[in-house]
């Protein structure tokens, strides 16, 4: 009997640690496919409108939020908005790096992600780059509801879009390359 | 024996891409559709065993595209999950007053996902 128990056991530690395994490899399959389909969707537009429309798709899909507002850098260095979802007027027409919050993340360049509030006012800030020149930003505002933490994916896909997106969505990224 | 039949219907490439890509690890055969009337067409041609329906899309909407289908007898019982960023309860209550089967939203959860078709369709 006491055999028999030890080996139920250690089959059922077993049937935990496959459990476990079988749950890592669904999380990397998941990871895989969400950077996998952005990096396509990004590839194959065939326009600037059809660009900003893969990034709304990618953010709103893929990531979960509705309310994003997308900046393409003027001559002079401000910051125009050309696109925004969910932001009814609220969205500013124009940033100005180291003015005011928005222009704070515009002056820092950096890749912005608060993993823990969902609910609060800014969620994510992407630059757009092309190379080692800031193009453009994209600013993440609330989530969706049912949206209750970043993971580390929805990092991975920001960082894809601020590699990559620049030249589906900027004219003028496409003039630097051609 | 034929293939069971899952039609996709969303005006979002990136979301036709996601479920096709999810539902290429299963043995269904994959329909598409871009919005409720091009759905009601190939529902009508190829009568599928179940649908993904997005909400939001032209010409078309989901919750009209299910009203239709539901008006229908020989779609009565057909399962069509709603697959939406629309998580807020008035929003669930009107897909389910609708007539949709089960309610699921984006970001989809992809084991969650195949799970339920599992459960409709069986392997």
């Amino acid at each position: 009997m006491t055999d028999l128990g030890t080996r139920l056991a250690a089959l059922s530690a077993e049937v935990a640690q496959l459990r476990e395994r079988v749950r890592r490899l669904e999380q990397q399959n998941t990871r895989l496919s969400l950077l996998y389909i952005a990096s396509q969707r990004l590839a194959a537009v065939d326009s600037i409108e059809d660009g900003r429309v893969s990034v709304r798709e990618i953010v709103a899909n893929l990531i979960g939020s509705e309310e994003l507002a997308l900046y393409e850098c003027r001559p002079g260095g401000v910051f125009e908005l050309v696109d925004s979802v969910g932001m009814d007027q609220r969205a500013q027409k124009t940033l100005v790096p180291g003015e005011g919050h928005l222009g704070a993340f515009l002056s820092r360049g950096a890749e912005f992600v608060d993993e823990h509030a969902p609910a609060a006012d800014l969620n994510a800030f992407v630059p757009l780059r092309s190379g080692d020149r800031l193009l453009g930003a994209l600013f993440i505002f609330r989530m969706l509801p049912h949206k209750t933490t970043m993971d580390p994916v929805d990092g991975e896909l920001l960082h894809l879009l601020s590699q990559h997106a620049a030249f589906a969505v900027f004219p003028s990224a496409r003039r630097v390359t051609s | 024996m034929a293939k069971k039949k899952v039609l996709l219907v969303d005006d979002s490439k990136t979301a036709l891409m996601m479920e096709r890509l999810l539902l290429s690890q299963t043995p269904y055969e994959i329909l598409e559709a871009h919005d409720g009337i091009e759905a009601l067409e190939v529902v009508e041609r190829e009568s599928p065993d179940l649908i993904l329906m997005d909400v939001t899309m032209p010409r078309l909407d989901g919750l009209g595209a299910v009203q239709r289908l539901r008006a229908q007898e020989k779609t009565r019982a057909l399962p069509i999950f709603m697959v939406t960023t629309r998580s807020e309860a008035a929003h669930v209550h009107t897909g389910f007053q609708g007539g949709c089967t089960e309610y699921l939203t984006k970001p989809i959860n992809g084991p969650l996902l195949l799970a339920k078709l599992k459960e409709y369709l069986g392997d």
